[in-house]
């Protein structure tokens, strides 16, 4: 069984194990990646690194990509492995996996897997069940079943996640989670028994986006019943579903319109985080079928949702990046490069509020934002300050973090760093040592 | 060397042998800003507040002693969120974190010995902070949902939010890994008119690795858990001043195996040398916020002073508890005390449309709040798994002479509830416990614990659990005995390494064997 057009990127971006890294660290490269995760099998795109005999899966190859970004990884990935082991083992580990998550997204999946080999803990096992599902997604099944026997092993071979059980029920939803894709339900409850109940809780939905009704208006009537009832998690599942079906079936305006004034009317008792969440899904699939009225009122919208609540410098600035990427989405680049330029501005004028260890994460949300908008020029001064940002801590810990999740962030956008910019990544890179 | 220097006059006069090599005694008194490697060879000495800065790294080896001065500058211990600490202790090699009065005890300086004194407030603590959600209602721009910028400011600390803010989004946060680690004779408030909680952890999250800990005469609570994920396991909590383990501000991890000894630190009041709660768990600052301390226990076996104690499980502020596995003996006063408010503003069980203190008895695990909701509450709320929000089950009771078993009684706590599994003995089920004479201390008749073997009798009630077992691969263990310790001839994990194994209290550890990296052998 292959997951259902139907299935939201929302649910789909859930699907992922709440232990893992996300690479994503900027909220516009996660908008931007969730899609990809969730789409429906297809065929693997054509090229990439040829696939040979000790390649694990035959037909998955990886997609071409440019050398930069190709480079970018591999930066990401020899950084994150100076982390000494001892005793930065789980730090080690963690940057790791961000960077073969980031290879999964970017359709390098043999990329993902030599990377994956380099961790020396129980990540490692979560990477090979990440691998088997990239597999399963495209009909490649030839090894699936030895690519989850290994991802167990592995897990159950680390002494770290056997003393944190989190650890190994990681593996063990990933490794349900292929089978649930594969239609083998038994299995499926096998793996998900006894786990940690949001992951387990994760693979019913899964199940059931999978196996239920497709017709809106049962749908509508399971939306009016969870609101009645006011079960959180019911209400915020049935209106991630409706951001799917408002894109399904975006072209019937009355449909479209009903779904969007019940998304808003049901959503009385969700926190603004979410609620901007649906709406930059919608916002998309405006943009998507060239709706550039809607997409603008919804950016409108999501506009007012941000300024109606209460964020601190870190978040604030994070969020402000985000709607002027969506701003930009929905056709509105002047609105967009103003709003960047004004999260820019919050963030000159709250600097010091931020440790200095976390400003670069502040600051690729909007380095990302500008790539997107088309602005290379603002994109590599917001990199480069970041990066500058990144330093300021003498240790190399938060450094290292934050040239991985920088050059990430590049390879993932699409930003090509020019020479001064790649001295200066390859120069943090060279200083990764002691302290660290 | 940042603050950082060596003490020699102090080390030629102290002349402080460890593990058979002269040590060098080394004085901190600055933020550690680099990261820094503590090593055995030396011993350390805080003074004043010392920070472990956002992005430094503090390793501690295996042996390390840290004794600090109890004559000002008072010397104390944080990690600040972005820091990490790595305390590397093992079995034969723990490291100790306690006040110089306390190694001058020692024989030839040799940290496996030692003798227990009627004292705390010979310094500060360990605090550590992280990113975890938290949910706080005294920082202006804090939201009653759960939210990545919900902050708190650290209990005790005083220099600024850059350093003393914890809470965050991250539940997975890793704030290090503390393992074979004693704390003794702390709580000494550095800055404030604060007493300190012996550990002090602040939205930690779950990646950081927390086990085998020993907190030995607190003034305060002996760990004190603020919001966060983190996990917790096998950790003795003894002769405390106050509360043996608090928690508050949405605290959703779980923990097993702990030990809890009522008794006193100090000749002063209950709360500040005298034992109160055994386990007093808050929900949130203001009950109706998220997340909402929603946890469970497992396996713990708690001992309280049975003519003055206080209460067993204090419940505040909509508080969700699971107690499974557990072991109550002597408890002072109410074996499940409704508590409700906290004394700190939160408006307590049923406030804003929260449930009822009833009905949170009856209402399935699965129910999480929709007052204030979570975005995502299945990643928020994973500690409890199957039961009721709060529920105390395939337990077993001794009580005290004033034990107070009303509210037990009305929430079905005990016997006669067929579903519980839960048992009374009239005697103890532990092999050993030996009480000293009643003493008044603080104006409370104490029974000082002096001699235990916690493990089960064979064949009593703490022996075999009735099948409340914790789900496979999680980070409970599956073990079929209650309390935390096994029955039978296997050795239990406090001997050696542990305060209250080298200050003598502990009965049953003649037989242990480690090998030289402290692993157990012949088991």
């Amino acid at each position: 069984m292959i997951a259902s057009p139907l299935l939201s990127a929302a649910v789909l971006a859930a699907m992922t194990a709440a232990c893992s890294e996300s690479s994503a660290q900027g909220a516009v490269a996660a908008d931007r990646t969730a899609p990809a995760q969730g789409a429906p099998a297809e065929a693997p795109a054509a090229t990439g690194r040829p696939a040979d005999d000790a390649a694990p899966a035959g037909s998955v190859v990886d997609a071409p990509l440019a050398e930069y970004r190709l480079e970018l990884l591999d930066l990401a990935y020899r950084s994150a492995s100076a982390f000494p082991l001892d005793p930065h083992h789980k730090n080690r580990a963690r940057a790791q996996e961000r960077v073969v998550v980031a290879c999964f997204d970017l359709d390098q999946p043999h990329r993902a897997l030599e990377y994956a080999e380099g961790i020396e803990n129980w990540r490692r096992g979560a990477a090979y069940a990440d691998f088997a599902y990239y597999c399963a997604q495209r009909g490649e099944l030839e090894r699936v079943e030895e690519l989850l026997d290994e991802a167990m092993e592995v897990a159950l071979a680390d002494e770290s996640a056997q003393l944190q059980g989190w650890r190994v029920d990681c593996v063990r939803a990933k490794v349900a989670r292929v089978h649930t894709l594969l239609g083998d339900d038994e299995r499926a409850r096998h793996f998900a028994d006894g786990i940690d109940p949001s992951q387990a809780r994760e693979l019913e939905q899964l199940q059931a986006e999978l196996t239920g009704p497709d017709a809106l208006e049962a749908h509508m009537e399971v939306v009016d019943q969870a609101v009645e009832i006011g079960q959180f998690e019911l209400t915020r599942n049935a209106l991630a579903r409706c951001t799917a079906f408002y894109d399904h079936l975006y072209e019937d305006e009355q449909v479209r319109t009903a779904l969007a004034e019940k998304i808003q009317a049901s959503w009385g008792r969700l926190p603004s985080m979410l609620r901007l969440e649906f709406l930059y899904s919608m916002i998309r699939s405006a943009a998507d079928h060239d709706d550039p009225e809607t997409a603008a009122a919804l950016a409108n919208l999501a506009t007012e949702v941000y300024e109606g609540a209460n964020w601190d410098a870190e978040e604030g600035i994070r969020q402000r990046a985000r709607l002027a990427h969506f701003r930009h989405v929905a056709g509105d680049t002047e609105g967009a490069l103003e709003a960047a330029a004004a999260a820019l501005a919050e963030y000159e004028e709250r600097r010091e509020e931020i440790v200095n260890m976390w400003r670069a994460g502040v600051l690729r949300p909007l380095a990302e934002a500008y790539v997107d908008m088309g602005r290379p020029g603002e994109a590599a001064g917001v990199y480069r300050l970041a990066l500058e940002e990144g330093i300021l801590n003498p240790n190399s810990r938060p450094r290292c973090d934050d040239l991985v999740d920088t050059c990430v962030s590049m390879a993932r956008n699409e930003f090509e760093p020019d020479e001064d910019l790649w001295d200066f990544l390859r120069e943090i890179h060279a200083n990764l040592s002691d302290p660290w | 060397m940042q603050g950082i220097f060596h003490k020699t006059a102090l080390a030629a006069i102290a002349g402080v042998i460890v593990a058979g090599t002269a040590s060098a005694q080394v004085v901190v008194n600055s933020n550690i800003t680099t990261s820094t490697t503590w090593t055995a060879n030396n011993q350390y000495e805080l003074q004043g507040q010392v920070y472990v800065e956002p992005g430094a790294t503090l390793t501690i080896e295996a042996g390390t002693v840290i004794a600090s001065d109890p004559t000002p500058p008072i010397g104390s211990l944080a990690v600040a969120k972005g820091g990490q600490i790595h305390v590397l202790g093992n079995r034969r090699n723990p490291v100790i974190m306690t006040s110089t009065e306390d190694v001058a005890t020692w024989t030839a300086g040799d940290p496996r010995t030692g003798v227990w004194r009627e004292a705390a407030n010979e310094w500060g603590n360990l605090t550590i902070m992280g990113a975890g959600y938290i949910s706080e209602n005294a920082v202006g721009t804090n939201v009653p949902t759960c939210d990545p910028g919900n902050v708190a400011d650290m209990e005790g600390l005083v220099f600024g939010p850059s350093l003393d803010r914890y809470g965050g989004g991250n539940d997975n946060d890793d704030s290090g890994t503390v393992r074979y680690l004693n704390i003794r004779y702390g709580g000494l408030e550095v800055s404030l008119n604060n007493e300190l909680n012996g550990l002090s952890l602040g939205g930690i999250g779950r990646g950081t690795d927390i086990h085998h800990l020993e907190i030995m005469n607190n003034v305060d609570d002996g760990i004190e858990i603020w919001g966060g994920t983190v996990n917790l396991k096998h950790f003795s909590i003894w002769n405390i001043g106050d509360d043996s383990f608090d928690v508050d501000q949405g605290w959703r991890g779980q923990a097993q195996f702990g030990l809890i000894v009522q008794g006193y630190s100090l000749d002063a009041s209950q709360g500040s040398g005298v034992g109160d709660n055994m386990f007093e768990t808050d929900g949130a600052e203001q009950s109706s916020w998220q997340p909402v301390t929603t946890a469970t226990i497992y396996n713990c076996t708690a001992i309280g002073q049975p003519i003055d104690g206080d209460h067993g499980m204090a419940f505040r502020d909509n508080a969700r508890v699971q107690y499974r596995q557990c072991i109550f003996e002597d408890v002072g006063e109410h074996l499940v005390r409704f508590d409700n408010l906290d004394g700190d503003g939160g408006l307590g069980y049923g406030f804003g449309g929260t449930l009822s203190w009833p009905a949170t008895w009856t209402t399935s695990y699965t129910q999480t709040s929709t007052v204030n909701p979570c975005a995502n509450p299945a990643a928020r709320y994973q500690s409890q798994f199957s039961g009721n929000l709060i529920e105390v089950v395939d337990s077993v009771f001794k009580a005290g002479p004033n034990t107070n078993l009303t509210e037990a009684t009305a929430r079905g706590v005990l016997p006669g509830n067929m579903t519980n599994g839960n048992d009374t003995s009239a005697t103890t089920t532990l092999r050993k416990l030996v009480r000293a004479a009643p003493v008044l201390k603080g104006g409370k008749v104490m029974l000082q614990v002096i001699e235990l073997d916690p493990t089960p009798k064979i064949g009593g009630l703490a022996h075999s659990a009735n099948g409340t077992r914790p789900a496979q691969g999680s980070f409970l263990e599956q073990v079929d005995y209650r309390g935390a310790f096994a029955p039978g001839t296997r050795k239990n994990w406090l001997c050696d390494w542990s305060s209250s194994y080298r200050f003598g209290f502990l009965a049953g550890c003649d037989n242990n064997n480690v090998d030289l990296n402290g692993a157990l052998v012949g088991q």
